[in-house]
Formats: structure tokens, sequence, C-alpha cells
């Protein structure tokens, strides 16, 4: 069976997308390093003020607040589901599965001051992905 | 005309400046050049300018300890003869937590408005069971609000000037609780149901009548009761009706985030400072600890909250009992979990085993 291959390539489009949009704008100020975790493949969105600043490959998952670790099928699953609507909300799917990691309690709590700036993103790609 | 002219002429020969007008003094302008720091420029960044990127040169500096009993500025120069106001909090250990600026910027931008970000209309009826629980749940988180309105400004007026960003801070946090007893509120009259029964409270009379410092009281309402609450909206989150709750308890959850940030954060800095602070910790928690699991004695909240993980009353019995003791033993994690981190040990043996019952060495 053909490896899976984690959905990846509408990060900067979904970065442009939130950048121009005054609602994402409206959330507020984000602040946080998320770390994307799939297989092989890893991201480090950095989230800075009104904006997503930065998305880098390569990258050593340490210097993320928050490491969200799936395998590619599930995650190309979850990208799917959010597009259609009918997926459940990163925080429900932390709840459900434990997806994210953070190396301390502090750094943890950023997934629900953040919350819905950081899905407002995921969102933005699962959209794309579609 | 020429009458006004010469009397004009006249006050301004008598005083020597031109324009001065008859009865009125002329200012004195003694205060100018009087500033402990002048010349001072910040260059507002991406996050436009912000509490923290004021705090450049003296007006930076923020010592362990503040003398200054009125209600001077932090930079600005004292005058003599102004009464003490009677600050009981004046020493760094007893209120700092190093991101107080930055989430009092945060709390600005991540306002929400009840009345008009929520999509209320998306309220649609649900069975008698299932909106009476909703209803219950959110009287008593409209309980928990207005305690965390009192118990911090019954604090935050005791704290020194010297340490503006944790006022600026807990102020914000006091508006969060008005926002979410506001919000909850709403939610319990706008779908046909109405307020529930009021909550045994003991847990809000432990945080309201703690009187042994600011950091006691952060303790209670952040680590402990705080972590619950922070617990029992991400289950919320998840079994939210539609979406103006799912969207309530997001934006609620993004409040409490920060309450707790705060509250760690503080309880880390005292920690740090204070040599026997872990010790005190322990023994607060031992105490507090006992009147929670005493509250948890409670029914109601409890099966309310199984009801709505059921869905209604049918499955409450099973599926909602099953899901209420999984969001209790996320808390014991994250509570005890924190405490740990902190350097707080807990035993637990000596926990009430209302409590210690929802410890697992593993989540399953």
């Amino acid at each position: 069976m053909a490896r899976a291959i984690p959905r990846l390539d509408w990060l900067q489009d979904a970065r442009a997308e939130v950048n121009g949009d005054p609602g994402y704008r409206k959330l507020g100020s984000t602040d946080v390093v998320l770390g994307l975790s799939f297989g092989d493949e890893s991201r480090l969105v950095t989230f800075e003020a009104f904006e997503v600043a930065e998305i880098s490959e390569g990258v050593d998952l340490r210097d993320a607040d928050l490491v969200l670790t799936m395998s590619p099928k599930d995650w190309n699953a979850y990208l799917r589901k959010r597009a259609r609507g009918t997926g459940p909300s990163l925080l429900t799917l932390d709840l459900e599965q434990g997806v994210i990691g953070a190396a301390s309690p502090l750094a943890r709590i950023k997934l629900d001051r953040y919350n819905l700036s950081i899905q407002a993103f995921i969102d933005a790609g699962a959209r794309l992905a579609a | 005309m020429a009458k006004a002219k010469a009397s004009q002429a006249a006050v301004e020969s008598e005083t020597g400046h031109p324009g001065a007008i008859d009865g009125i003094p002329q200012p004195k302008l003694d205060w100018r050049g009087r500033s402990n720091q002048w010349g001072t420029r910040v260059k507002p960044g991406k996050h436009g300018l912000r509490l923290g990127d004021i705090n450049v040169g003296i007006y930076g500096e923020i010592p362990e300890q503040w003398q200054d009993q009125t209600r001077n500025p932090r930079g600005a120069i004292p005058r003599k003869g102004v009464p003490p106001i009677g600050y009981s909090i004046r020493d760094k250990a007893d209120l700092w937590a190093e991101s107080a600026a930055d989430l009092y910027e945060e709390a600005i931008q991540r306002r929400w408005a009840p009345a008009t970000d929520i999509p209320w209309e998306t309220v649609k009826p649900l069975s008698e069971g299932l909106e009476r629980a909703v209803c219950q749940v959110c009287t008593e988180l409209c309980q928990y609000a207005n305690c965390d309105i009192e118990t911090i400004s019954s604090w935050q007026h005791q704290m020194a000037y010297g340490y503006h960003e944790v006022k600026q801070y807990l102020a914000t946090a006091s508006f969060d609780g008005a926002r979410q007893f506001e919000a909850f509120r709403k939610r319990a009259l706008v779908g046909g149901g109405g307020l529930g029964l009021e909550g045994p409270g003991e847990v809000n009379r432990m945080i309201l009548e703690s009187r042994g410092g600011w950091t006691e009281a952060v303790a209670y309402i952040f680590l402990l009761r705080g972590t619950f609450t922070m617990t029992m909206l991400r289950y919320l989150e998840k079994h939210a009706n539609n979406e103006a709750e799912a969207l309530l308890y997001r934006y609620a959850l993004q409040d409490k985030a920060r309450h707790l940030t705060y509250g760690v954060e503080h309880l880390q800095f005292a920690i740090a400072h204070q040599e026997d602070m872990a010790l005190i910790m322990q023994q607060l928690l031992f105490i507090g600890d006992r009147i929670f699991a005493r509250e948890l004695k409670d029914h109601v909240l409890a099966e309310a909250l199984a009801v709505v993980f059921a869905g209604g009353i049918a499955e409450a019995g099973s599926t909602g009992m099953t899901e209420y003791r999984r969001m209790m033993a996320d808390f014991m994690s994250t509570y005890i979990g924190t405490c740990e981190w902190l350097g707080v040990k807990r035993n637990r043996e000596m926990m009430p085993s209302l409590m210690s019952q929802y410890l697992i060495e593993e989540r399953a």
C-alpha cells in the first residue's frame, strides 16, 4: 500500500489568505510557534502579532511551543472533514486523541489561549487543500 | 474699544505678559523641566505600541519592593505631603508575573462581545432534559465568574502602583469575569430555559475569604478552580449543541487560559523568590483540596454535565458519566502536573479520595 503523504502544500497559501483577512486580524494578536509533525514531514508555523509570520521546513520541533503530531493519513482525513464542516475542532481532537504536545503546562495552555486563531489558519488550509 | 485697549495694555504692562487677561493669574510653569528621565522615545512594532514596549530606561525599572504608598505612577516624581493610600501588597514576589504586560495587551486584543460575537440565532430548541442541564451548568459558571470579579477586585486595590502591569492585567481578568457572567446568563435565558439551582458555593467562599495574601488567592482561584473550569470548558466545547455554544466556550477558554497563564507564572515567580513558598503552596492546596472535594459531593453539577455529555437524560448514567469521569481525570492530571512542574510536591495518599480516585498512571 502506498504510504500516505501529508497535505502541507497549502501552508503558504493559507498564510497569505489569513494575513490579508480582516476577520483573522479581529481575532487579536497571536504569539505562538506551532510545530506540525506528520510522519517524516515537519513544519514550524510562527504566529506573531496579527499574522502568520513564517513557515519553516527542516526545523527542530523543540523550538515549538506546541507540536501537533498525527499520521499523514489521519491529518489528511482531518483536513477533508474540516473542509466539509464535519471535523472536530483542534481542541476536541486533542481531547479525544491527545495530538498536541508541549514542553510545559504554560506552553500547553497556548492552544486554549489562541484556539480561535490557530483553528482559523488550519481551516483556511483545509479549504485550500480540498 | 479704546478703553478696552487701554485696559488690556495696563494688564500686560503690570504682568509683563502679552495677552494677559485681567483677573486670570499667570501660569507659573515651575513644573516644567521636572522629570526623572526626559527624551524617551519608543517606536511601535508589529503589535502596535504595547504596555511592555514602554518599559524603557527608568520607566522599566521594576524594583523588588515598592515603598511609595501613593498613586504616583512608576517613574514620576513624587510630591511631598500626599497622604498614603495604604497598599499592603508592595513586594514584587507577592504579585509579579513576567508576562503580565503582554497578557494585558492580549486581553484587549482578543476581547469579544457576547451580544454580537456569538451567533445566538443558532440556539435551537433542545430536549427539555438537555436544555435544563445546559442551563444548570451555565448557572454555576455564572457563579464562578462573579466570584472571580469579587476576588480579583478585592485584592487589586491593595497592590502598589509600582507593579501597574499586574494591576492592569487583573483589571482585564475582572472584566473577563463580568463578560463570562453575562454570556453564560444569556445562554441560560436565550433558548427557552432559565436559570437553575444555585451552586453550593463552598469553593467560592474559600476563594473569597482567603486572607493569607494574593498568592494564596491565586493558588485557589487560578490553579485549583481555574484548572477545573478550563477543563470543563474544553469538554463543553466538545459537546456543544450549536455554533453559539461552541463559540461561547472557545472564547471563554481563551480568557480562562490567560488567567491560568498569569496564575502559574506568578506562582512560579513567588516560589523562586521566597524560600519556603513551595511548602506553603503544598499546605494551602492540602486545605483547598478538601473544600473542593466536599463540593464535589454535591451531585447537581456532575449530573448536569453528564446529561450534556450524553446529549440527553437517556444515556446520562452511562455514556455521560463515563465522559464526566474522563473530564475529572483530565482535570486532575493537569492540576497535579502543574503543581509538580512548579515544584509543589503532592502526596496522593494525602488527597481526598473524591479527587485522588481520578488520578491515573497513564491516560488510556
